[in-house]
């Protein structure tokens, strides 16, 4: 495998109560680069985000085969044989709507996953990670002096940031986003497209994103996935521009692609 | 006056009724409970609180005994019965498609609804009967408190399930994301998260067996004594309300009376500390 591969998925199934829901995908997801996952809804693509970092495995009656190989620390991990655990803190997990702990302060959200994971364990210490992390999150000059509130007061952009904060606290390698400026105004959609680029210099982003337009800003990278299968992969302006396929040339401009059988 | 405001009215009024129709019997339970027993508490309340009743025909004496021996049943009730309620509740709510947790909600549906006599009956026969028990104590106030955590038990676990439902699926899922294990999840996490209706669960738990007199008859007996021992009789304020109110003795019926002022005061203060830990709790985090 190549070392500037980040995430490489080979032959990937997923079936939930026996309904085949990805049918077979392959794709290597490059390193320290931005990755949008595009296609309709219901085309699978939050499950092969799941997938990666096993998060799929909650759901009741899922079934999958096929192999996830990540990039942790320059070698490469069967994510299905690795420790659960190790793979979600290397591979975090932003949600479509902020979900941060409500009942926790600002602070206590960020220390939590690396003080119960044992990655650090003094105060001093925690409080110097989430101030870090918040600073890099861009979320720092706005909580600074109120890390101590409960999280739930926070403006759902902010709630947003904060979750980012909040796997960047485990140090991961690769960030996985599930739509994550859905419901957010412009303002902070803009704010957190920008943050995502900036992660790619440290981390390997993928984010699923429901605007076409969206992809083109934050992407160089594009893969399509239509009814469970990847359509098309390349970079982003390639992919934007001139289409292989003839269902991307559809979607990217916004024609109807449903009853369209792959 | 249009038609609308008129139904408008009628329907306000009939809200007010059915308030006044809840509020009614408790004020009027709470007042003949002042009335009957109240001065017996103003005349003597040391004595009233800490003395032993006194036989027929004396005067004077107390519940003090009763109030021991409620708290020593209740005390293991609590003790077994907050554990296994709230560890039942939480695998009901998180392994809620389990074979087990099926079968656990069916069988604690059930009990939720079973006459406590019968609880108490069921204990008894199983644990303290000198015929076919398996500690063969005869009447016994551990056995009480066995039946009182039975009965506990199924309100405890549903409440904590409802609480643990009410948390929304993606923070359960941002926990599991920070590749937590499923211990912390729940007890870091979760049940954090829920503590106000945990402590909710319980107090309606406590709220349930503390009046309770049935089952604590038929597993522990009547005793007029203080409590001495787990595998004896022991007093307690129900079953001491029962015994007095239904003697033909005046001072024992005053302090029937009395006894239930005290009790009905110590459920509404449950009810209240219960509003207050909550509201401390939440606004606490």
């Amino acid at each position: 495998m190549m070392e500037n591969v980040a995430v490489s998925v080979k032959d990937l199934h997923v079936s939930i109560d026996k309904k085949e829901i990805l049918k077979g995908i392959s794709i290597d997801f490059p390193k320290c680069a931005v990755t949008a996952i595009i296609g309709p809804s219901g085309s699978g693509k939050t499950m092969l985000l799941r997938s990666i970092n096993r998060l799929i495995e909650l759901i009741p009656r899922v079934e999958v085969s096929g192999k996830v190989w990540v990039n942790i620390g320059g070698k490469f991990h069967d994510a299905y044989t690795l420790d659960s655990s190790y793979l979600r803190r290397k591979v975090g997990y932003v949600f479509q709507k902020p979900n941060p702990f409500p009942h926790l302060s600002i602070l206590k959200n960020i220390t939590i996953g690396p003080m119960l994971n044992g990655i650090a364990k003094n105060k001093k210490d925690l409080k110097k990670l989430a101030e870090e992390k918040l600073k890099e999150a861009g979320l720092w000059d706005e909580v600074k002096d109120r890390l101590n509130e409960a999280a739930w007061r926070l403006s759902g952009g902010q709630q947003q940031r904060l979750c980012i904060a909040r796997a960047l606290a485990l140090e991961p390698e690769i960030i996985l986003f599930d739509e994550p400026t859905t419901g957010l105004d412009l303002y902070n959609t803009k704010r957190i497209e920008e943050l995502m680029v900036r992660l790619k210099e440290k981390y390997t982003v993928i984010a699923i994103t429901h605007s076409v337009d969206q992809a083109g800003r934050i992407a160089d990278f594009i893969a399509f996935i239509y009814n469970g299968k990847l359509i098309e992969f390349g970079p982003a302006a390639t992919v934007l521009k001139s289409p292989i396929n003839e269902l991307t040339e559809l979607f990217i401009t916004g024609k109807v692609l449903d009853g369209v059988k792959v | 006056m249009n038609l609308k405001k008129l139904r408008d009215m009628i329907y306000t009024c009939l809200a007010y009724l059915s308030l006044l129709l809840l509020i009614i019997p408790l004020c009027w339970i709470l007042f003949e409970c002042i009335i009957e027993g109240g001065h017996y508490i103003i005349n003597r309340p040391i004595e009233f609180f800490t003395d032993i009743g006194r036989p027929p025909g004396i005067e004077g004496g107390g519940i003090g005994h009763a109030i021991q021996g409620s708290l020593y049943m209740l005390g293991l009730a609590l003790l077994i019965g907050i554990p296994v309620g709230i560890f039942a509740g939480i695998y009901l709510a998180e392994r809620k498609d389990s074979p087990l947790a099926k079968a656990a909600r069916f069988v604690s549906d059930i009990l939720v609804e079973f006459p406590t006599i019968l609880v108490g009956v069921v204990t008894y026969t199983f644990l303290a009967s000198k015929v076919t028990g398996i500690l063969a104590t005869g009447p016994a106030a551990f056995a009480a408190s066995f039946a009182l955590a039975l009965i506990m038990i199924p309100i405890v676990a549903r409440s904590v399930e409802t609480a643990f439902l009410t948390i929304p699926n993606d923070i359960r899922e941002g926990a599991y994301a920070l590749g937590l294990s499923s211990r912390h999840v729940i007890f870091r996490i979760l049940l954090p998260a829920v503590k106000t209706g945990v402590v909710t669960a319980v107090l309606i738990g406590l709220a349930k067996i503390v009046g309770e007199s049935a089952p604590i008859i038929v597993t522990n007996g009547i005793s007029n004594f203080w409590f001495s021992k787990w595998t004896e009789p022991a007093p307690s304020i129900p079953v001491l309300i029962y015994v007095y109110g239904l003697s033909p003795f005046k001072e024992w019926q005053t302090q029937a009376w009395a006894a239930a002022l005290f009790l009905l005061l110590l459920i509404m203060a449950i009810g209240f500390l219960a509003r207050r830990i909550t509201k401390k709790l939440w606004t606490g985090v």
